[in-house]
């Protein structure tokens, strides 16, 4: 070993303390990147589900069609098909311990499915009489039955049929997490939902292809519907196919927006972290200036005095890498698992993302070198003859600044007391470093500013959206044969039932542009929703009476899908709905973000036309005289009874359940915001633990003379923190300002990336929380550092050197 | 700034209860004043410092700094410690003051004993009684000399603010800095330096000065001059006990004692 690297290693030995901070902390900052590898994990993790359970390519709602095994076996043969599977969906009320609600039952062949299989995750698969519970059903529904449990389902004739839940299981296509829906969802045998439905049959087809390209998919849906059709003397397809393009899986649209967000807080994390490694090698070459001096005067060239800080720098970023490394890969897993197991749903075993890994095993020692550069050249151009005479100064006082604080202001008075004043002038002393801590403490209150803000806006906007809906009860048509769509009977019925104060006719379906896919709705002129216009106007009686005679009927487009395909009032859309093409005029363009923006309104008559009607509403909203839950859970119930007792099969929405719902899922997003903005928070504190750290070490001498001069512990603790609560609140300072733009900036990537429109909301009180937030944290995260710095002894201290 | 720089203010009002003791002692011996009547009293003191391991981690390394000594100086005299480098000089010094413990023998310091005092209450005794001058200076460096010279009276919370703001005016004029009060170290000089160090040191009036080699960072026209002030200081019944290597300068207290391998191997005693 050289001697010159002898002296690198000798020098990080003589100060354990001081190597092992420098370590950790960019050991903290390396941690950060583990944040890279988690849409990596995840989306290795879902293609591998996707596989194990054959997701569908494609998948076909249709009436309830009485298939035989010979027409399943042709619909499996048709060209571009790799593999078929039939099901059969019933949605009906369901009774449990965890109350009643609205469940999907989905029957077929469970874990053999060539397509869409169901595999057990625990318990027994179902036999008669039993079902197997959803896996997500009580995160993403809030509706869990244990394994063992009972729920009474309505049939199709009334009878209310107890069902035992025998396991659990997951189907990616159906299941509610990855769905983004909030219906529970159990899986049985056909023979168990035919007895529910009261009838035999499927109505959901599920087709995996050979070639998934678009073109592809598109010639298979039409060869499907051309052969049921031949069959049944019509088309039976009742809904928009679904597709899925190669490699998408449910759920990563959703996931899209948080990794987004993941994004943007891994930048602000690896910024933060940045800025700790700069100081923390600024700090450690500034306190070799006198031996970097010295090896000049010992006739060191530059390069050779490069070389040693280089190794020193490289042996401690490669340290720090290894242990960043392992702590990245935890917090990875960590993630990646709460993300596939909380929002979808889906088991995630270890995975390692060795591109990951390989950067930060590189970007450790890479980074330390990179960051001491800019001191180790301050340091090679001050004269030896400055350097070695700098014993026992500090350089403080030399700028402006430093004597506008010692002599004017509050820092010259007797206001505060000597050890006090110290600690504020202290924040002047290594000025650069104090940058890095408050640019961190900056970083971190400005994300807990702007999560807090993004928090108040997502509470907004659920008011602005479901509070634009003036109905309390939605009255859906039940799958099955039998059901029937409401017509103005159904309405009357409605109507008359007692506590209901009025019920109004929707249709509800959905549209491609483009191909995209968007929610439509069918309203009347005077809806039961509030619109609020941006341009144009809304529906008239004109429009609703003659709308389905009109070849371009009006529509009105949500604030979303306006923005994204760049709509004008005027302009007329080729549309693709369940029937074909067919045209539609822009007569309006709401601002309500209803369904994300997304949502196109027809005439009901016109989106009756568009679906094969008229007459096939398929839903009712039905407003209540009460406002409670209880008043609403009556009228409900009651309209429920009504409208069965008069041959429709329906089931209920209560809009307070959906708000309820939806403000979970809110929650459970920003939760996730708020987890990884505490990670910053961390890399932050770690920071300013870091710097005061340092400072201590820096100034053990220092410590040994205030004791010499009588400073007892509580003035050592003052010294160090008044200088921490200063850094803090500088950085609180700034966090402000950054917190806001951070928020801007939020809002715009969901917008553009997501098209989700938030209101502004950034009030006043939320940097003021902030404010105490950093404060209790600064203070609470010193103590190390004050308790160390009280315990150094004066005669160690003195011969620090 | 040369020549003496004039009287030094007296002790302060507030320490009028410390027993004033004559500057010189009468008799006139050379030998050592009697342990009860000394104001610094070190008893059979040993001292080791226990140092990491070597290169690849061995055992502690130990080096006995001293090796046995017995000292003891009256109130109001002015004794040099001199000696070779490593001769545990400095070690003495800071046995003295509290900031090292003995690791066997007694240390006894205006009646207190030392090993019985925890580190609190060692820096608390240390602000009233002791009063330090380090070689290097060793001011604060974000404090301007005259809060530097507050600074000991701010942690011992001697009078009101005010009160310690002209005292600390009063000690910088004393040694001919009154003007430069509101300057930081870095904007003075090293005589400077170690003038608002010993202003430092007298700030709480303390009974006994240390130094360090208080001078051993100045040229010597500036290093006599600083002698003079620690002289005067003397002259008005602070006990002084200074380190340092230079002979001339030892020569000029009233009592020399000489510090080899740990050991005491001369002491003039106190000259008439």
């Amino acid at each position: 070993m050289s001697t010159l690297t002898r002296k690198a290693r000798g020098d990080l030995a003589r100060h354990r303390a001081r190597t092992l901070l420098t370590t950790f902390t960019l050991s903290i900052g390396i941690a950060s990147l583990g944040f890279l590898a988690v849409p990596g994990l995840l989306t290795a993790a879902m293609n591998r589900q996707v596989q194990e359970s054959h997701l569908n390519d494609v998948g076909i709602s249709t009436s309830v069609l009485d298939l035989t095994p010979a027409q399943l076996s042709t619909l499996g043969r048709l060209p571009g098909v790799a593999a078929v599977s039939a099901v059969l969906g019933y949605t009906a009320r369901a009774t449990s311990v965890a109350g009643t609600q609205n469940i999907a039952m989905v029957g077929g062949d469970l874990a053999s499915a060539p397509v869409n299989t169901v595999p057990l995750l625990s318990g027994r698969l179902p036999g008669p009489g039993q079902v197997l519970a959803d896996a997500a059903n009580g995160r993403a529904t809030d509706y869990s039955i244990p394994v063992g449990g009972t729920i009474r389902v309505r049939a199709a004739s009334g009878a209310i049929v107890p069902l035992r839940v025998s396991g659990t299981g997951i189907n990616l296509a159906a299941t509610p997490g990855a769905n983004g829906s909030t219906t529970p969802v159990f899986y049985t045998t056909p023979a168990t939902v035919e007895a529910l439905a009261g009838h035999r049959g499927y109505n959901y087809l599920g087709f995996r292809l050979t070639d998934d390209a678009p073109a592809a998919r598109s010639r298979v849906i039409t060869e499907v519907r051309h052969y049921l059709t031949a069959q049944t003397g019509s088309d039976p397809i009742t809904a928009l196919p679904y597709t899925r393009a190669a490699g998408q899986w449910p759920g990563q649209s959703t996931f899209g927006h948080d990794i987004a967000l993941l994004y943007v807080i891994t930048i602000l994390a690896f910024v933060s972290a940045l800025f700790l490694i700069s100081a923390t090698m600024n700090t450690l070459i500034a306190e070799q200036a006198s031996e970097i001096a010295i090896l000049k005067t010992l006739g060191g060239r530059r390069r050779q005095i490069d070389g040693i800080i280089a190794r020193t720098a490289a042996m401690l970023g490669a340290a720090g890498a290894v242990i960043g490394t392992v702590i990245g890969i935890v917090i990875a897993y960590l993630l990646t698992r709460y993300f596939a197991v909380k929002l979808i749903g889906v088991s995630f075993g270890f995975g390692v993302s060795v591109p990951v890994v390989v950067a930060s095993l590189a970007a450790g020692p890479a980074l330390a070198v990179a960051a001491s550069l800019p001191a180790l050249r301050r340091a090679l151009r001050r004269p030896v003859a400055e350097t070695l005479a700098g014993q026992g100064t500090s350089g403080y006082g030399a700028g402006r600044l430093d004597r506008l604080a010692a002599r004017s202001g509050l820092l010259s008075g007797n206001r505060l007391s000597g050890s006090a004043r110290m600690g504020v002038r202290n924040a002047l002393r290594q000025k650069r470093r104090s940058v890095a801590a408050i640019a961190q403490v900056a970083a971190a209150a400005g994300l807990a500013i702007a999560l807090l803000a993004l928090g108040q806006s997502v509470a907004a906007v659920i008011s602005q959206t479901i509070g634009k809906l003036h109905f309390s009860v939605g009255v859906g048509v039940a799958p099955g044969r039998g059901a029937r769509p409401f017509g103005s009977q159904a309405v009357a019925i409605a109507a008359a039932t007692p506590g209901v104060t009025g019920a109004e006719p929707v249709e509800t379906s959905s549209v491609q542009y483009n191909g995209q896919t968007y929610p439509a709705w069918g309203l009347g002129a005077r809806p039961l929703y509030s619109y609020r216009l941006s341009a144009g106007r809304w529906f008239t009686t004109a429009d609703t009476s003659a709308g389905g005679r009109m070849a371009s009927p009006p529509v009105v487009l949500g604030p979303a899908v306006a923005r994204a395909i760049h709509a004008r009032v005027g302009q007329v859309l080729i549309l693709t709905v369940a029937a074909g093409a067919a045209r539609a005029r822009v007569i309006g363009i709401d601002t309500v973000p209803t369904n994300g923006g997304d949502t196109v309104y027809f005439p009901l008559s016109a989106l009756e036309r568009l679906d094969g009607g008229p007459g096939t509403a398929d839903s009712l909203w039905v407003s209540t005289a009460g406002s409670t839950s209880a008043a609403i859970d009556r009228a409900a119930a009651a309209v429920a009874d009504r409208l069965i007792a008069a041959g429709y099969p329906v089931t209920t929405t209560k809009i307070y359940v959906i708000q309820a719902q939806t403000t979970a899922s809110e929650a459970a997003l920003l939760a996730i915001v708020e987890i990884l903005g505490l990670l910053v928070v961390a890399i932050t504190l770690m920071g300013l633990v870091s710097s005061l750290s340092m400072g201590v070490i820096e100034r053990t001498r220092e410590v040994g003379i205030l004791r010499c001069l009588g400073a007892r512990a509580r003035h050592i603790r003052r010294v160090f923190s008044v200088e921490a609560v200063v850094l803090a609140v500088a950085g609180w300072a700034f966090g402000v300002l950054l917190g806001w733009l951070i928020y801007q900036a939020l809002l715009g990537l969901l917008l553009r990336q997501a098209g989700i429109s938030l209101p502004q909301e950034f009030p006043p009180v939320t940097p003021l929380i902030t404010l105490l937030g950093v404060l209790v944290l600064t203070l609470l995260v010193i103590r190390g550092p004050l308790r160390h710095a009280t315990r150094i002894k004066p005669g160690i201290a003195l011969r620090y050197q | 700034m040369s020549g003496r720089t004039g009287a030094l203010p007296g002790r302060p009002e507030w320490s009028a209860s410390q027993p004033r003791v004559p500057a010189r002692n009468e008799s006139g011996t050379a030998t050592r004043t009697a342990a009860t009547a000394a104001v610094i009293g070190l008893a059979g003191v040993q001292k080791t410092y226990r140092s990491a391991g070597g290169r690849r981690g061995g055992r502690e390394a130990e080096s006995r700094a001293l090796n046995g000594v017995d000292l003891a100086i009256a109130a109001g005299e002015m004794v040099a410690i001199t000696g070779p480098s490593g001769s545990g000089k400095t070690t003495i010094i800071n046995l003295i003051a509290g900031i090292d413990r003995p690791s066997a023998g007694t240390v006894t310091v205006n009646g207190s004993r030392l090993d019985r005092m925890t580190e609190e209450q060692l820096a608390v005794w240390r602000g009233r009684t002791i009063g330090i001058v380090f070689q290097f200076f060793q001011l604060m460096p974000t404090l301007t000399a005259a809060e530097n010279v507050t600074l000991p009276m701010d942690l011992a919370r001697l009078g009101a603010p005010r009160d310690r703001k002209a005292r600390a005016a009063r000690h910088l004029a004393a040694v001919g800095l009154g003007d430069r009060g509101g300057r930081l170290p870095l904007e003075l000089s090293g005589g400077e330096q170690q003038r608002v160090a010993i202003a430092r040191a007298m700030a709480c009036g303390p009974p006994i000065l240390l130094g360090d080699e208080p001078t051993g960072n100045l040229d010597t026209g500036i290093a006599r001059d600083m002698f003079g002030l620690l002289k005067d200081l003397n002259e008005n019944g602070t006990t002084v006990v200074y380190v340092t290597h230079d002979q001339a300068l030892a020569g000029l207290a009233s009592r020399i004692v000489s510090v080899r391998d740990g050991l005491i191997t001369g002491d003039t005693g106190q000259r008439p």
